[in-house]
């Protein structure tokens, strides 16, 4: 074993297991996803997507199992998080720069208050997501695409090594779909590591690098060009259906 | 300083006070929670008057602000085991431990000064009664004191941990990952507002707490779109409320928290009323 050596992994988990009502969600996931690629999580309803996503957040109790974030040259690595976007409360009395500044508080630490500086940050990563013209309007009068750009600027305002997202994807628009993959793709040439939940088979190959198949367990975990075949699809897709009643 | 400014002050400073955690029990949407906190508080007084005897023991406040959050833990267990929902749970738990001091008081504590007219209704128009006297000093009213205490620790709490109620509050999951504990958060917030309750509940009464803690930040919501223009709006809102409510008690001859109940709800009307137009002017300016 070489220890020297820079992890080339971003996320490793071994034998996660995860239930609810002592139902499993997730059975004995084995996954390693590599640093500096786009990442998708792809499965049928119910297959545990979120699960795995909260459940390497550490938001959630798990039965068995191990998660770690290799450090990267030394350091622990910064985890970013982007929601899905219903789980927030729109009518919450924040505007759109308030949202992405929170992004900035995990580095603040307790009590210290967000500075100008800080404002700033959080304007250039409402820039960079094509959100600069929208930072004063309150987060309920936003479109869906709107809204979910919100999250993504205040994940890069989290300055994070390591982005979990949950269907970044979701209820958008074309246009928004476009930018937020350019945006995904800024992300990994600047050797981030992004894992995102994802629906729409026919996009897998030009998104992303690495695909996860998973149905409660892992059916295919690889490059994109290797394990995206119709194989694999229908092993994960139709096993659903089977796993519903067992 | 006259029994009637006093009561003034009492009145303004006790519903300024109630509005500050509201605002975040409101967002939360956990407005009933004031409700269930400010009745079994009671219990905790109770027993806690029961381990010191003495009715003017800061035990008993502890023992009331200690039974805010344990009366929001066991809801939470309660709805946790999926038998009953969470609101369910909360018409539960409350009763239950609400009906166990009242038992209580009435079988054993039947002398003591906790009678049900007070835990109420409250004894605002009495507070001048009851001094403040250090070193055979008159200090001023008693009631002054707790409530203009109440006022500035809900100050300095949400001044001080803004930024991570903020936070956890609108997003309780990115608050986890960035390392501010929801659970400790909650739980603070959950003390704060009990010990609010108390204080409140000695000027006004268990019954009409919710009021002053839930119908000025549910206003200053409808007037504002920003978290901190809402509090101080909330503030406000309860401080007016004690004003008016003590001089109409006063031309009316009633009951002065009822009156700041009452005058929380005119605001409250006032303010749907304010953000009706104000849509209506929005929507026009989009056309």
């Amino acid at each position: 074993m070489n220890n020297s050596a820079e992890n080339e992994y971003a996320v490793e988990v071994s034998r996660l297991t995860v239930a609810y009502d002592s139902k499993p969600v997730l059975s004995n996931v084995d996954l390693e996803l590599p640093r500096g690629m786009l990442t998708a999580v792809m499965g049928p309803n119910g297959a545990g997507k979120t699960t795995l996503i909260k459940a390497m957040l550490g938001l959630i109790p798990t039965v068995n199992g191990k998660i770690s974030f290799p450090e990267i040259k030394g350091k622990k690595p910064c985890i970013g998080y982007v929601p899905q976007s219903e789980s927030a409360d729109w009518d919450f009395p924040v505007s759109v720069l308030d949202v992405v500044t929170m992004g900035c508080y995990g580095r603040l630490g307790w009590i210290k208050r967000p500075r100008r500086e800080d404002r700033e940050f959080a304007m250039e990563c409402l820039k960079k997501t094509g959100m600069e013209d929208y930072a004063d309007r309150q987060i309920s009068r936003l479109s869906g695409g709107q809204q979910q750009r919100t999250f993504l600027a205040r994940a890069l305002a989290q300055k994070a090594d390591i982005y979990l997202m949950d269907e970044p994807f979701k209820g958008v628009d074309n246009a928004t779909e476009r930018s937020i993959i350019d945006l995904l793709k800024e992300l990994r040439s600047e050797g981030k590591t992004v894992v995102a939940v994802h629906h729409d088979l026919s996009t897998v190959s030009d998104y992303f690098d690495w695909v996860t198949l998973i149905n409660i367990k892992v059916v295919a975990s690889g490059e994109v060009r290797k394990v995206f075949t119709d194989e694999n699809l229908t092993r994960t897709y139709r096993a659903a259906n089977v796993g519903n009643f067992i | 300083m006259s029994a009637s400014l006093e009561i003034q002050l009492i009145a303004a400073f006790t519903a300024a006070a109630c509005a500050i955690p509201g605002v975040f029990l409101l967002l939360r949407k956990m407005s009933m929670v004031s409700d269930s906190i400010t009745h079994t508080i009671l219990l905790g007084i109770v027993l806690a008057f029961f381990a010191v005897n003495d009715l003017s023991s800061p035990f008993l406040l502890i023992g009331a602000a200690a039974m805010g959050p344990i009366t929001v833990w066991l809801t939470e267990l309660l709805s946790k085991t999926r038998t009953v929902s969470e609101d369910a749970a909360t018409g539960i738990v409350f009763p239950l431990l609400f009906s166990a001091a009242v038992i209580l008081i009435t079988k054993y504590a039947g002398t003591a000064h906790l009678d049900t007219d007070s835990v109420l209704l409250g004894e605002l128009a009495f507070a001048p009664f009851d001094r403040m006297v250090i070193f055979g000093f008159d200090l001023g009213a008693k009631g002054l004191y707790v409530s203009g205490s109440l006022l500035l620790i809900n100050i300095v709490f949400t001044a001080v941990f803004y930024k991570e109620l903020q936070v956890v509050s609108f997003d309780p999951v990115l608050a986890a990952v960035m390392g501010f504990s929801p659970v400790i958060l909650h739980y603070s917030l959950m003390t704060v507002a009990s010990l609010t309750a108390v204080g409140a509940f000695e000027a006004v009464g268990s019954v009409l707490v919710t009021a002053f803690m839930i119908a000025p930040a549910a206003s200053a919501y409808l007037i504002t779109e920003n978290l901190k223009k809402m509090l101080f709006i909330a503030v406000g809102i309860g401080l007016l409320s004690g004003l008016l409510g003590y001089h109409t008690a006063v031309l009316l001859d009633v009951s002065i928290a009822g009156c700041m109940a009452c005058w929380t709800g005119v605001f409250f009307g006032g303010a749907v009323v304010w953000n009706l137009v104000l849509r209506k002017r929005k929507s026009g300016v989009k056309r």
